[in-house]
This record gives structure tokens, C-alpha cells and sequence, in this order.
């Protein structure tokens, strides 16, 4: 909401600056977002017409000179109003008026004109001249030469409200945002006159038509004649007022009242459509006026839709409704779609000569279904939605009423349609004072906070401690006294004690309570093991020189096929939002693989053609689909590498991130972890064949006793995958179940001394047939150099002649050491002899 | 004889003094001093001279042997010094090339911030707990005080999979769930980061954000004492000079709910761009919870009370690192990971 700090100053007294207030207000919650000045017209200054002469080439136009101070000038001017010696508003050429409507100096039929001279219209709106509106004529005080707008008050700041939904309730109104003012100032609050012709007393219950379910107590009501309204259904209806105003003329409403409106976003259209717009402005209470004379039988309903029921809204739209929304209806048909929009077929216009003017209060949830289905919001629909007070509908009623009679629109009608069956009465909550201090950390008395409490409209009474008036309330803190507070109708924000504390706590101010530190038992505070592991990865990881990354948890559905997973694949089991954003994130992904290559080709796309990566991130695996349980969410570790993850330098060369690359990652980072690891030949539709391997697991510590279990993949991207996402050259993925390696993990350490033996160091140089796997012959190796087997390592790999083709040699270093004793060359040759002979037998591998 | 003497001492200095190197001095000992030098032959020659003449010439000998040797250890010395000086030059490296990169890793600057948020609040005795990112409505919602056409779901417009099941909003449901594992055990204190989802896209939204949210449950905790623990908390991120401010704001779990304000952390809220001008970061939402929320979370709202709040963590990377485009933190492009 949008609320002009003239148009507030007409409600309530205040000293502050504009922008001194909207901080105020924010402090005390009504949340001014912005604070915008309104300069409105730019150069018009206050001219005195000196001579006035007839146009020597126009029957209708006129000649005025015009002083302004030190300036002056000659301006033609239609207007017939104004006489020599009168001060008028003078845009004088370079004047900028509202909507960006530059002034210049122009020749009106052979004469010069400088500038012009302003209708009061031109001077508010900026809007060209209408037919019968003179110049405007300043009074008595105006000076010559000095700038109009500070005498008008044309000067202004919009203050941008943007309320929270507890807020939104009463503060969406300019009254209600003067009720704020006066609880920051103290000052009063003036409400807006009453009505020219009133409605008159009414009878208890509120007035009603002949007939319907609802009915208040017939009386004698001059309105009785007029019109008979039925509320046929008060859950989404409970206060329905109506008013009829006669001799209506129908005609712009004055530039002021025009100026507001459009100032506060609404568009002005006539004066009976202004008047109820004002009126919603200044209390906020929505209402909509029908051309009486189409209302058939005289008669109005307030009734659920039929399902089906079509009606064409005042925007020219026809919707078409179903048995929740509310509708305004004759017996006939649907005339309004209540508190949304009225309809078009009973629309005010140029020959309307009586009003039906609705003044109502409808349920705002019912509001809420009504306009979120049709798409169609109004300034009505949102203030219905927030919540209204039911004891204003009238009293605004008879506002709109005054205002039209004012504007010389017609004259209201006397008497009223009320239908109100359960008027809402004041809620009545207590406070207790020891309980509102032990939540705020304050020590307010009984009088601050009544203070407070009655500055904000509520009214309170004291209660005693150990009163019987009251139902103590269950449960501790019962010492102390109480404050019994009436809340208005107002504030239907203000449920139970908590919201009275936390006025009392907004209007104190936030910021004068007492910082303190919370005092109890002390907390250790941490993480769980798991969380602690991910981070020790996420750090291993780093200090190997990846990069983290984070993707979305939504994947696109085409993923499984770019990754190229049959359509059986359980991955393709997967969480679809019902409501997504865009297809390309629509489904909970069920792996990483897709993010990482995403990442990968995002960045080939920008030319970052290194790069080796990771993400540690939730993956969503559904129980069932669609589903009835939450799904299972697991941690997967992905990783990426593509061009090199060392450039070359002047000292080193080049090193590819490919597949031994990755693989030394997770082999180290399984070492941290206190995980033993076995890479295997394996096959994977989203791997280039091959150049694939599975991985399998099993914890060090408990080796002995725990299977080897698949973990994960890691391999060359399939070129038809890699084609997929658009990525040039050779990329390597891995993707491990990481939920599991967390599990297996083992951290413990444990000191081993080293020996003062000696070591024996030999070289095997191997020529072995090239489908012997390596890790076969390091594990003849292992199981044969056994205990007294140190250490051993590949430190040569080599293809090509002299080896045979179909061979490839294989170089390791292998180190001995006994803890015990010193090693003699017999030993050590015996073990090496054992090795080849298991070799050369089981794999063909000979020395080379 | 005696009139050699004079003249091998004279050879020998001289030789000594123009050795160009060790190599040379060694080659000048040998000729003089060696067993067969000239200087030895002259005093194993003595043996031949009248008894009378040998002890001055034997003096006169020694003494020559005694400035020989000196000359030669001072030559030696400064030989070798000089042999120094030139490996100094020989072995000069060019200390202005580049050293060897080694491979460096970046922690996702978001994850950096969460991690500091952590250390902030662990430190201050707080656990890290978790919940699930795919939530029921009931946690997500109704037991937060949301209910079904409560205007507070149009504030956080949510991804669905059925009508029950969704992604969840915001982190408070995981209050509700540590409650419930909890009650009616005191204190509850803890944090809970991690991912959260709402239908909005653009450069201040994305669908996917992370949060901190934060939960103090306790016999006697006040709105004091959230402000305190939240001051400490901002002077620990942004240093000892920050001040924070509170201002009314709504939320449906909690109350009173306030917005917090910590003064800018560019201009130290004098005012600039980063701050429009006001001097304060808006960074995140908090209150006491709302007695509806603690009756849900299986505690007695009439005998404990709590604060909680909920931070953006990419609110809070981008103010830190100065970002302006909330989608840099999940394309990913190595430009952006690389700088933090």
C-alpha cells in the first residue's frame, strides 16, 4: 500500500519528517519499504494577469500578461474565469507537470505563448484541460513569483508500506496507519466526518429485507421500499450493508479526490466509483455500487454460484464459477463475484440515475479460494483475504454516502440494509504481567503496560491477583497481576496473551530491552559423526585440488537418457514435483552423475577446460512413486574431471585428469577414511566400455570379517553421453554411495614402531600377456612376498619392441624387511623365486 | 747454500701467490715443502755444513718454512673462498620464476560460510541437527501454526509431489522434529543448516537456497536473551564492532518475531550502496517461539519458553564476499569457485 503523507496528516498530528516517521513505523512493525518524494508540478510559479486582451485571430481565445516577480511574459488562454489583478498558477516555459508534460513556448494561431496558464486539474493530474474547468485561482496569499506547489501542499512523500499478514489487517488503510502514528506520537486520532444524511438509529440486530434465511428485526425502514436483500449464506457472508442514493449524476470526481486515487495506484473512472475507492483507502473497507435500475425485481441475493454459473466481470473477462465462490446475484442471475469483482451487466455508467451501494463483510478465506482460482486479484479481494473488521461496514457505508453528496454525485437515500445476525463483539484476553515480562526479559509495571495497550485502541481493566473474577489459566506464573484487555474489532490479528505481549513489546520498542545471554546447564554443542566425516572428505578432497560444487537436488527427466540408463534402471525410479518451475527441474535426482556433467559442460561452454570437481550432496530415493512416505535421502559423492589437473609449467609437463587420475583421488581418499578399496573391469551404460570400473569397499579395521561390497563407478564418459551434454574431449566420472562409506568408516590409529632391520630392495622386471590384469600379478606379489614383503610399487610400464606384440612389460620395486632379524640374500631370492614361479605357472608372465 | 735459501723462499711466495687454485697451491707444497721439495733438500742438505754454520742456517730455514706454510694456508683460505664465491655464481638460481604450483582445492564459498555459521554457534554450545529436505505438510506447515489458507503459505509458494508431501520451505520443521526426539529433556539447543525450496527464480531468488535455522528451548529464555545470543553471533561473523538492531516482523512460529539488522558490514552503517544508504543488512528472521509450536513440539508452553531464527546463507556469502548474482552459487563455473 502506497500512503501519501499529506493525505495522512489529515487523520492525525505529527511533527515528524516524513522519513523520520516511516522509521518510527518500522520500528513499531508497520514495515515502510521505501520513502518516495512527490514533487508534483515542476516551475509553475504564482503569476498576477496584468492586462487581458482578445486574441486578434480568435473569437474564443485570450491574451493575458502575466508578472511573475522578476519575470513575466505574454500566455493564450481559452479560459473565461479569470479577470486582471487575479494570481493564477503560470507554467512558465521549462515547467514539467505531473505525468512528464513538458512546457515550452508556442504560437497559438499567430501569437506567441509562453507557456500556460493551469486549471487546477493540469496543476494536480498533468492531464489535459477538461471542458468547463477554468484557471485556477489563487487566493489572497499567493505571491507573485514564488512557486505554487508549497502553497497548494503539492509537495509530498509516498510512504511504500509493505506489510507482514499480521499487520496487513489493519494497517491497509490510511485510518489504520494514523491509529500507528498516534500510538508512536501519542497524539489523536480524527476520524473523517459523518454522514450528510444519515442512515439513521437502528434497531438492534441491524435492518433487513422481507424475506431470506437470515433475517434481522423488521422496523420501520425507508429502504423497505427500495430493495430486499436475502443472505443466503452467512458462513461466507456475515454483515451485509447496503444503501441506495438517488438523483445520481454521474461526472469526473474532483481533481484532488482523483489525484489520491492515482497517487495510491487506483485509476480514477467516475465520481460513484471514486467515492467507493476513497472510501476503501480511507478505512479499508471494499465496497462496489450497482445501477439500481438493472437490478431485476429489486431484489439481492448473496448466494454460493451454482457450478457452472457464468457471469462477465467488470474487466469484460466472463468466468465461469463454481459451488464455494460467493456471488451477488438478483433473482436472475449473478451480478458480482462478492468482494473479488463486480459484474459488467449492472456496471455504473453515464445514464446511471440510482445506486445500490454495497458495504459487506465476506469471509476473507472464502475470498482467497474465490480469486487464487480465477487468477483475478483486487485491491478488495486482498483486503477481504487479510481480514476486516465487521463493525466498520456501516460506518463506512455512510462515509461513501457523505462523500458522493459532497461531490454533488446524489443524495443518499435514507434508511439501511444491515443483515449482521452475530455482530462480533470485542475479544476479551488477560495478560498476565509476570508472564509477558518473563518472555520479553523486561520488567514493565501494570501501568506501562496498560499505557501501551490503551495508546494501541484496547481497552483494559486491572486484575487483581488472587481474583476470582477469572478462570485461572492451567500451568505456573499465577502470582502477580493481570490486565483484562478488551481488543477491537480492528485488530482480529490479536488471538491469545502471546500477541498482546508482543504488542507490548513493538510499541516499548525491540530495541530498548535488556541484551542478556541465556543462563542454564552448558551444552558441549557439535555435530554428529556423520556430519563430521562429510566434512573431513569435503577438506581431503579440497587439499588433493578439487573444487566443491553445489547443484540443485531437481534434475531434468531427460537425464536418465542423456546418461543412457535402460528404461528398467531403478534410477529412473525417481520423486516428480507436481507444480515445477521449469521441466529442467522437475525431478528429485536419484544420483549425481547428471549434476556433475551439467557443471562440467556448463563450464566447457565458457572454455574452463580444466577442471576437476566434487559434490557431497543428498540424493532422494523414493519408497514408492508416486508417493505416500517420505523417500530415502542419501549422501552420494560425485566427482568430475576433464583437460588437465596440472597445467604445464617451465618445470613440469602436463597431467591429465583421466581415469588414473580420479582413481588415485578416491584411493587416497578411502585411505583416510580407513576404507580398503578394489577397482574391478566393469560395465555401465553412462561409462565408455572398457574404460570402466566398479568399485568395491569393505573396512580395513574389519577386513577379516566384512565381504568386499560395491560402492560406486568410475570411468570415461561414453561418448554418446558426452555428445549428450555437448562436452568436448575425454571427461572421467566417479560416483560412490557414500551413505556406506560414512558407515564403514574408521578413523582409529593406531602407533606402529618401526624396525632397526634392514631393508633388501629388488627390482621385478615382468613381461606378462597384455590381459593379465596388474592388480593380479601385485597380488601374487603380496601373497608370496607375504611378511616379509615391505612395500612394493609399479615404477615402469612399457609396450612395444623389444616386448612382443601382445605382451606388455611391467616393472616393479619391491622392498624386504624382517622386524626380527637381518635378511639374507637367500631369503629374499627364495621369495622372489616364488613369485615368478606363481607367475609364470598361473599367468604366463615371465621375467623379462 | 745460504744464498739459495733466500732465493727458493722468494720462488715459493711467488708461486704461492699467483696459484690460481687449490689445485695449483697443492702442486706449489709439493715443489717446496714435498718430501723431495727444494725447501726440504736444503735442510736435509745440511747435514753437509760446517756444525758452526747449522744452527743459524737451520733457524733461517725454519723460518722460511713457517712464512711458506703461512702464506700457503692464508692462500688456501682465500682460495677457497674465492672457489665459493664462484659455485655462489655458477649455482645462482633465477629467484624471480614462478614456483611450483601445486594443485589447490576451493571449498564452495557457500559451504565456507555455513561452516563458519557452524564454528559460531557450536562454539556457543549449540548441536547441529538435521531433517529431511522432502517433508510432510504437517511439519513443514501445520505444526509451525501454517494451516491449510494460512496467508503465510502465499509467502513461501511450495514445490509439491502429492498433496501431503513436499519440498520444504524453510528449516524450522526440523524445531518440530528435535522437539518431538526431545521433550520433555532440557535444553534444546540447537542449529539446524541445509537445503530449502520455493517457486521463485531470478537474481535475488533461487528455487533452492540454503538456511540456518536456530532453536533455544529452556526453563526462563527471554527476548534478551535471543538478542544477545544473536549480537554475539554477528560480532563473531562480522566482527567486534557490529551492532544489531531489532525491527517487529512477523511469522506464523513464533512471537514476538523480529527482523534482525546488523549494521552494514561495507560501510560500518554510514551508509552506502551495498546498505542502499541505511546503514543496516537486513540478515535474518527470528522470535520466541510461539506457545502453539512448543504444545506441538511436546513441551509445555506455561513452563518453558524458547527463541529461534533462521538465517540465508547465500544472503550472507554474497554480503561477505560482495556477490551479486545469487545464480553464480549453483552454475558452478570455476571463475567463481576459484576466488574463494
Amino acid at each position: 500500500m502506497r500512503v501519501s503523507h499529506n493525505w495522512l496528516k489529515e487523520y492525525v498530528d505529527s511533527d515528524l519528517t516524513p522519513r523520520d516517521l516511516a522509521e518510527a513505523l518500522t520500528q513499531a512493525g508497520v514495515n515502510v519499504a521505501q520513502v518516495e518524494k512527490v514533487e508534483g508540478a515542476r516551475g509553475v510559479v504564482v503569476a498576477r494577469i496584468v492586462t487581458l486582451r482578445p486574441h486578434p485571430n480568435s473569437d474564443r481565445l485570450l491574451v493575458a500578461a502575466v508578472s511573475a516577480g522578476e519575470s513575466g511574459g505574454q500566455v493564450v488562454t481559452g479560459a473565461t474565469n479569470i479577470k486582471p489583478g487575479d494570481c493564477v498558477p503560470w507554467a512558465a516555459p521549462g515547467a514539467i507537470l505531473p505525468g512528464n508534460w513538458a512546457i515550452g513556448t508556442t504560437d497559438l494561431r499567430g501569437v506567441r505563448s509562453e507557456g500556460m496558464l493551469l486549471s487546477e486539474t493540469e496543476l494536480l493530474l498533468g492531464q489535459p484541460h477538461l471542458e468547463d474547468e477554468g484557471i485556477l485561482v489563487l487566493g489572497e496569499d499567493a505571491v507573485p513569483g514564488t512557486p505554487v506547489t508549497p502553497l497548494l501542499g503539492l509537495e509530498d512523500h509516498m510512504l511504500e508500506l509493505d506489510l507482514t499478514p499480521n499487520y496487513a489487517a489493519h494497517c491497509q488503510s490510511m485510518i489504520g496507519v494514523a491509529r500507528e502514528v498516534t500510538v508512536i506520537t501519542g497524539g489523536k486520532l480524527r476520524w473523517p466526518g459523518r454522514a450528510a444524511t444519515p442512515a439513521g438509529p437502528l434497531p438492534p440486530g441491524g435492518l433487513a429485507g422481507k424475506a431470506g434465511t437470515v433475517l434481522g428485526t423488521a422496523g420501520p425502514n425507508p429502504l423497505f421500499s427500495w430493495v430486499t436483500v436475502e443472505v443466503w449464506d452467512t458462513d461466507l457472508c456475515p454483515r451485509y450493508t447496503g444503501r441506495i442514493i438517488s438523483d445520481v449524476k454521474i461526472g469526473p470526481s474532483p481533481a484532488w479526490m482523483r489525484q489520491r486515487l492515482q497517487s495510491a495506484g487506483i485509476r480514477p473512472i467516475n465520481n460513484v466509483v471514486d467515492v467507493t475507492n476513497y472510501v476503501m483507502l480511507e478505512l479499508g473497507q471494499p465496497q462496489h455500487a450497482f445501477d439500481y435500475d438493472l437490478l431485476r425485481q429489486k431484489k439481492v441475493i448473496v448466494r454460493r454460484a451454482r457450478v457452472g454459473e457464468k457471469i462477465r466481470t467488470l474487466d469484460g473477462v466472463e468466468r465461469t464459477l463454481e459451488g464455494d465462490d460467493l456471488v451477488i446475484a438478483d433473482p436472475e442471475r449473478a451480478i458480482g463475484i462478492a468482494g473479488v469483482m463486480g459484474g459488467e451487466e449492472t456496471e455504473i455508467t453515464a445514464s446511471t440515475r440510482t445506486i445500490f451501494l454495497e458495504s459487506a463483510y465476506f469471509a476473507g478465506r472464502g475470498i482467497s479460494r474465490t480469486s487464487r482460482r480465477l487468477g483475478l486479484r483486487s485491491e478488495a479481494s486482498g483486503r477481504f483475504e487479510k481480514g476486516l473488521d465487521p463493525n466498520l461496514a456501516l460506518v463506512a457505508a455512510d462515509r461513501a454516502v457523505e462523500l458522493m453528496e459532497l461531490l454533488g454525485a446524489g443524495k443518499g437515500v435514507p434508511g439501511v440494509v444491515d443483515l449482521y445476525p452475530n455482530p462480533v463483539k470485542p475479544r476479551e484476553i488477560t495478560l498476565r504481567l509476570e508472564r509477558m515480562n518473563g518472555l520479553l526479559g523486561t520488567d514493565l509495571t501494570v501501568e506501562e503496560t496498560a499505557s501501551i495497550l490503551r495508546r494501541l485502541g484496547f481497552a483494559t481493566e486491572l486484575e487483581v491477583a488472587g481474583s476470582d473474577s477469572l478462570e485461572a489459566p492451567t500451568g505456573t506464573m499465577e502470582k502477580g497481576p493481570r490486565i483484562l484487555v478488551h481488543v477491537p474489532t480492528f485488530r482480529p490479528d490479536i488471538e491469545a496473551e502471546v500477541d498482546l505481549a508482543e504488542e507490548v513489546a513493538r510499541v516499548y520498542g525491540f530495541n530498548r530491552i535488556k541484551t542478556t545471554l541465556p543462563f542454564g546447564p552448558t551444552t558441549s554443542g557439535g555435530k554428529d559423526r556423520e556430519h563430521q566425516l562429510v566434512d573431513l572428505a569435503r577438506g581431503e578432497l579440497v587439499s588433493m585440488g578439487l573444487d566443491e560444487v553445489l547443484t540443485y537436488s531437481f534434475i531434468h527427466p531427460a537425464t536418465f537418457d542423456r546418461l543412457r540408463l535402460p528404461v528398467d534402471d531403478l534410477q529412473r525410479r525417481a520423486l516428480v514435483l507436481s507444480n515445477p518451475l521449469s521441466e529442467e527441474q522437475s525431478v528429485m535426482r536419484t544420483g549425481l552423475l547428471g549434476s556433475i556433467l551439467e557443471v562440467m559442460a556448463y563450464n566447457a561452454s565458457r572454455k574452463n577446460a580444466d577442471l576437476a570437481i566434487f559434490e557431497i550432496g543428498t540424493v532422494y530415493l523414493p519408497v514408492e512413486v508416486p508417493p505416500t512416505r517420505q523417500p530415502e535421502e542419501v549422501w552420494r559423492l560425485g566427482l568430475g574431471a576433464m583437460g588437465n589437473w596440472r597445467r604445464k609449467t617451465w618445470r613440469e609437463p602436463a597431467a591429465a585428469g583421466d581415469f588414473y587420475y580420479l582413481k588415485g583421488v578416491l584411493e587416497r581418499l578411502l585411505e583416510r577414511l580407513g576404507l580398503e578399496g578394489r577397482f574391478e573391469a566393469g560395465q555401465h551404460p553412462t561409462f565408455q566400455p572398457g574404460r570402466t570400473a566398479r568399485l568395491l569397499v569393505r573396512s580395513k579395521a574389519r577386513r577379516k570379517a566384512h565381504q568386499l561390497v560395491m560402492v560406486g563407478w568410475l570411468g570415461q564418459v561414453h561418448p554418446d553421453v558426452q555428445g549428450a551434454y555437448d562436452l568436448p574431449g575425454s571427461c572421467y566420472l566417479a560416483e560412490l554411495d557414500f551413505s556406506y562409506l560414512l558407515k564403514e568408516a574408521d578413523l582409529t590409529r593406531t602407533y606402529q614402531a618401526w624396525t632397526r632391520f634392514p631393508a633388501v630392495a629388488r627390482d621385478l622386471a615382468l613381461v606378462a600377456p597384455e590381459g593379465v590384469p596388474a592388480q593380479d600379478i601385485a597380488e601374487v606379489i603380496q601373497q608370496e612376498g607375504g611378511e616379509l614383503l615391505e612395500s612394493w610399487r609399479l615404477f615402469d610400464l612399457y609396450q612395444g619392441d623389444p616386448v612382443p606384440s601382445g605382451y606388455r612389460s611391467l616393472a616393479f620395486s619391491l622392498t624386504y624387511r624382517s622386524t626380527e632379524r637381518t635378511l639374507t640374500d637367500e631369503e629374499v631370492d627364495d621369495r622372489q623365486e616364488q613369485v615368478l614361479r606363481r607367475l609364470q605357472e598361473g599367468y604366463g608372465v615371465r621375467l623379462r | 747454500m745460504r744464498e739459495r735459501l733466500p732465493q727458493i723462499t722468494q720462488e715459493a711466495l711467488q708461486s704461492i701467490q699467483i696459484a690460481r687454485n687449490l689445485e695449483d697451491l697443492k702442486n706449489t707444497r709439493v715443489r717446496f715443502l714435498g718430501r723431495k721439495g727444494l725447501l726440504t733438500e736444503i735442510l736435509r742438505g745440511m747435514g753437509n755444513l760446517p756444525p758452526e754454520e747449522r744452527p743459524l742456517l737451520g733457524q733461517l730455514a725454519n723460518a722460511s718454512r713457517q712464512e711458506i706454510e703461512a702464506r700457503l694456508s692464508q692462500r688456501e683460505m682465500e682460495l677457497k673462498e674465492e672457489e665459493k664465491e664462484s659455485r655462489w655464481k655458477r649455482e645462482a638460481l633465477d629467484v624471480t620464476l614462478p614456483g611450483v604450483e601445486l594443485p589447490r582445492g576451493h571449498k564452495h564459498p557457500l559451504r565456507q560460510v555455513w561452516e563458519e555459521i557452524e564454528a559460531i554457534f557450536i562454539s556457543m554450545g549449540f548441536e547441529v541437527a538435521h531433517g529431511p529436505e522432502v517433508e510432510t505438510d504437517f511439519y513443514n506447515f501445520e505444526a509451525l501454526n501454517i494451516p491449510p489458507d494460512h496467508p503465510a503459505r502465499d509467502m513461501q509458494d511450495s514445490f509439491f509431489f502429492t498433496e501431503e508431501i513436499l519440498l520444504r520451505t524453510q528449516t524450522s520443521p526440523v524445531q518440530i522434529r528435535t522437539m518431538q526426539a526431545r521433550a520433555p529433556r532440557l535444553p534444546v539447543k540447537i542449529i539446524a543448516p541445509g537445503r530449502v525450496y520455493r517457486r521463485d527464480d531470478d537474481a535475488t531468488h533461487s528455487p533452492m537456497f540454503h538456511q540456518v535455522e536456530g532453536l533455544l528451548v529452556d526453563t526462563g529464555v527471554t527476548f534478551g536473551d535471543l538478542k544477545g545470543t544473536l549480537e554475539t553471533f554477528a560480532r563473531r561473523l562480522y566482527g567486534p564492532g557490529t551492532r544489531i538492531r531489532l525491527r517487529p516482523s512477523y511469522f506464523p512460529f513464533t512471537e514476538p518475531s523480529a527482523e534482525v539488522d546488523v549494521s552494514c558490514t561495507i560501510c560500518g552503517g554510514q551508509g552506502c550502496r551495498v546498505c542502499k544508504g541505511t546503514g543496516w543488512l537486513e540478515i535474518l528472521g527470528t522470535g520466541m517461539v510461539h506457545p502453539g509450536v512448543l504444545q506441538n513440539g511436546g513441551y509445555d508452553p506455561e513452563k518453558v519458553t524458547g527463541f529461534a531464527f533462521g538465517m540465508g546463507i547465500e544472503r550472507v556469502a554474497m554480503l561477505k564476499y560482495g556477490i551479486d548474482d545469487l545464480r553464480h552459487f549453483f552454475t558452478n563455473d570455476i571463475r567463481f569457485l576459484e576466488q574463494f
